[in-house]
């Protein structure tokens, strides 16, 4: 036989508590992660083409005014009067380039829409074998856990360690046997429900 | 700047596992058996590698998320 010793129940029962601590941290993290990208693609998706839109409507607009207002006053030169064209002339440029970023953006909004998709559908490959083992394996191997503590902690009720204390259970063979039982029970594949007999 | 609430998760990710590998040592110490060496690899051996996968995932959705941003917000808007 084994020399299989499981030496305290306590540190069985910690174990089974980190292991909830865990899988609350990674459900948190995850679930976290998954609000963030709801919130980006509903602002991309939704707020940002009308955003862009809007605002290559109002840069326009204010190119427009620029081009009016330099034209006005090249139309006031004469030969006595030079007003100065600098500066409408740099309104117009920052004008002109607010409005090219604009366009630019509303280009990029649509490009992030497939390609953010496409990434989410990459980070959810990424993270699935950890929602999978939060969700089903840690609760599977929590609840193996409390059967094996259980199990030992009635062997103790008829059979009390000898002059340990309460808590601290030095393996024995008998003990060893309960806990392997335990994950005998846990691999062994279900069987099938018996046929019902024909009346 | 990566998207900070994603990269978060991430490092909670990573020190959540190293608690539960500091407990499963704690454990180690008074459950070293056959016993042991099962529960290990059904139940816990497997989580450190999708750990891993996940982090390496939040990063990369952490970078892309805080690049849509940067792309198509208004420099008003960052600031």
């Amino acid at each position: 036989m084994s020399q299989a010793e499981v030496h305290s129940i306590d540190a069985l029962r910690d174990l089974r508590a980190a292991l909830a601590v865990y899988g609350e941290d990674v459900l948190a993290a995850l679930g976290a992660a998954d609000a963030e990208i709801r919130r980006t693609v509903q602002w991309l998706q939704q707020d940002r083409p009308y955003f862009w839109q809007e605002q290559i409507k109002r840069r326009r607009e204010r190119v427009a005014t620029a081009k009016a207002d330099l034209f006005r006053l090249r139309l006031q030169k004469t030969p006595e009067h030079h007003p100065s064209l600098a500066e409408p002339k740099e309104r117009l440029r920052l004008a002109e380039a607010a409005l090219q970023d604009a366009e630019r953006r509303l280009m990029l909004t649509r490009k992030w829409q497939p390609a953010l998709q496409q990434a989410v559908i990459e980070y959810h490959g990424a993270v699935q074998r950890l929602k999978d083992a939060a969700s089903a394996d840690v609760p599977r191997a929590m609840a193996l856990l409390t059967r094996i503590v259980e199990a030992l902690e009635a062997y103790l009720q008829v059979q009390p360690p000898d002059g340990r204390g309460s808590g601290i259970a030095r393996a024995t063979p008998e003990m060893e046997s309960i806990a392997r039982d335990v994950l005998d029970r846990e691999a062994a594949p279900a069987s099938p429900p018996a046929p019902e007999e024909a009346p | 700047m990566a998207n900070a609430k994603v990269l978060a998760g991430a490092t909670r990710l990573k020190q959540t596992i190293r608690i539960l590998n500091d407990h499963w040592l704690l454990a180690e110490e008074s459950w070293s058996d056959v016993v042991r060496r099962r529960f290990e690899d059904a139940h816990l051996a497997p989580l450190s590698p999708a750990v891993d996968a996940a982090v390496v995932g939040m990063q990369k959705l952490a970078e892309v998320l805080d690049q849509v941003r940067r792309d198509c917000s208004d420099r008003s808007e960052l600031s």
